[in-house]
């Protein structure tokens, strides 16, 4: 890759013609890619007990994952499952080095599927380079067209999944064909369209040099014992070129035949050579390469291969080592934590809030009452009824409008409630008092809140 | 690969400056730092406020729907954190009394 400094930035990024190569790693990517986008297209179109199986209904706020419905209120499930990620994250770059780099994450996974597309329409590496360099006339302008129209388009259906994972994708789909798409739904398409466009279309890896934290994060995470793609430096070398038939070692040479196929496939455009680098993104494309290579000089395969710091050391190499083993600890009583909290989950939760306007009322002789509104949100599948006592004061009472409360699946439901005490029955100043509400049908589905009673 | 540090060492300026100049490559990371954080700092926000109540609450001219409450807070976040982002870059890039290199 020839120096660009200063040249902008699309223009810049778009130097790179790395080498298509087949083989075993390109294979199990594309599987990988192919899995991956089938996931993130078809999921959200499944349906679920007559709804959207994955949605993250933002202007209803609520969030459902197949049988499960989770409130703004059960953010800490949502987070805990973000740890959850993060931390499996760690554990497998610990074992695996930057294994998701070259496979699951969605840079690679978009920047494949942008390529194919860059393919079929420019045709392959060296014809791409000479149709860059060639003067814009009818075929230039048709291939480019093409390639723009399918770009585009497979942006803008990536923005419209991704609007359909927040607002559910069916009525979306009816907007667009009727074409009364909402402001703000256009605009969520547009913005993520365009930001699928700009990194898988013309960043690609510049993002995995220049924008990735994780990438960075890495070097904390490794370790000699990591899984990396590194050249073997001890069969390959003294590199050089030879004749077909001819014997290395007669002729004081290692494996490497320099034909520098690893370097023209590597996407980032460095050489695997000269050891493990920052801007590897371990795609694997250099073993493919090299792997061909062997083959034809009918050499074993191998001189670049998957393998770790310490074997290439001759160390034996550990699995099992103290960052691994606290990493999986840690992982394990995270997720089993989490699966305890969400089973014994109750589907129910009280909000109160004081009436802000009043501190307390007289409005009947011999009383003092407190006002309060209620939000009963039933989080469960079934619509429940439920009934609501309060203790905690001698002499209280408590008074709800409407006087049973019945909230619908998944509904949230906002009462008021007047708790009152006898004149003198309680001391001057706050006191607790404790809400408790009770399903009718259900024994078990009860909370309790408690809350302030202000007294003159 | 020893002389080299460990995998992951960030690159310094002339072994990388050869596709991106030092400036884009500052303002893309301002830019998509800034955004990551803000998606995370909404996600936190919103999860505890409702934007419908937030409109109720306050003076400012909200919108009355809850995506263009979202949207707007979104890039309310993404403003502040990139100016706070830009100030820092600017600052580290500047702190030997040199300009910022114009490459
Ligand atoms: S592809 Fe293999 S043989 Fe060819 S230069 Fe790279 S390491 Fe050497
Ligand atoms: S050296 Fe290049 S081709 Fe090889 S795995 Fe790393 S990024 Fe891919």
């Amino acid at each position: 890759m020839e120096g660009t400094t200063g040249k902008p930035l699309y223009e810049a990024a778009e130097k790179i013609y790395p080498r298509e190569i087949d083989g075993t790693y390109a294979r199990l990517r594309i599987a990988g890619v192919l899995v991956l986008l089938g996931l993130y297209y078809g999921l959200a179109w499944l349906q679920w007990d007559g709804r959207q199986a994955v949605l993250f209904d933002l202007p209803a706020r609520k969030f459902y994952i197949f049988d499960l419905v989770l409130f703004p209120q059960d953010f800490f499930f949502l987070s805990w499952l973000l740890i959850i990620a993060a931390l499996s994250l760690f554990f497998f770059t610990a074992l695996a080095g930057r294994l998701w780099c070259g496979y699951a994450c969605p840079q690679t996974v978009w920047t494949e599927a942008f390529l194919w597309m860059e393919r079929l329409a420019e045709g392959r590496g060296a014809a791409r380079r000479k149709l860059d360099k060639a003067p814009w006339n009818g075929n230039k302008i048709r291939r480019k067209v093409a390639k723009q129209a399918l770009w585009i388009g497979f942006a803008l259906w990536t923005g419209f999944t991704f609007v359909g994972y927040f607002t559910p994708i069916r009525d979306l789909g009816i907007k667009v064909v009727t074409l009364s798409l909402g402001g703000w739904e256009t605009f969520w398409v547009v913005f993520y369209g365009f930001a699928t466009y700009g990194n898988a279309g013309y960043m690609r890896e510049q993002v995995c040099k220049y924008m990735c934290p994780y990438a960075r994060f890495q070097s904390a995470m490794f370790d000699r014992d990591s899984l990396i793609i590194s050249y073997d430096e001890s069969r390959g070398e003294p590199r050089g070129s030879r004749r077909r038939n001819a014997d290395p070692k007669a002729a004081g040479l290692g494996d490497c035949i320099d034909c520098t196929m690893c370097v023209q496939v590597c996407p980032t455009g460095i050489d695997i050579r000269k050891g493990l680098q920052y801007e590897c993104i371990a795609c694997a494309a250099c073993i493919d390469a090299c792997d061909s290579v062997m083959d034809k000089m009918n050499y074993p395969r191998g001189l670049i291969r998957y393998s770790t710091q310490h074997a290439m050391e001759g160390v034996a190499t550990r699995v099992l080592r103290p960052r691994v083993l606290v990493y999986g600890t840690f992982l394990a009583a995270l997720c089993a934590a989490f699966v305890f909290a969400l089973f014994t989950r109750v589907p129910l939760e009280l909000d109160i809030i004081r009436d802000r306007n009043a501190l307390y009322r007289d409005a009947r002789p011999g009383y003092i009452e407190n006002v309060y509104m209620l939000r009963v949100i039933n989080k469960d599948e079934q619509p429940h009824a439920y009934e609501i006592t309060v203790a905690g004061l001698p002499t209280v009472t408590l008074e709800t409008d409407p006087a049973v409360i019945e909230v619908a699946a998944g509904e949230i439901a906002t009462i008021a409630a007047r708790v009152s005490v006898e004149d003198g029955a309680v001391a001057s100043g706050g006191h607790d008092v404790e809400f408790s509400l009770q399903a009718s049908d259900v024994p078990d589905l009860a909370t309790t809140e408690t809350n302030r009673f202000i007294s003159p | 690969m020893d002389e080299q540090g460990p995998p992951g060492r960030p690159p310094d300026d002339e072994e990388t400056s050869r596709d991106l100049s030092r400036c884009q490559r500052d303002c893309l990371v301002v830019g998509w730092c800034s955004f990551l954080i803000a998606a995370c700092a909404t996600m936190l926000f919103f999860a505890w406020v409702d934007p419908l109540a937030l409109a109720d609450v306050t003076d400012l001219p909200l919108p009355v729907d809850r995506m263009g409450g979202y949207a707007i807070g979104f890039f309310f976040f993404w403003l502040i954190t990139a100016a706070s982002a830009l100030l820092t870059v600017y600052l580290i890039r500047t702190r030997h009394g040199h300009p910022p290199a114009r490459d």
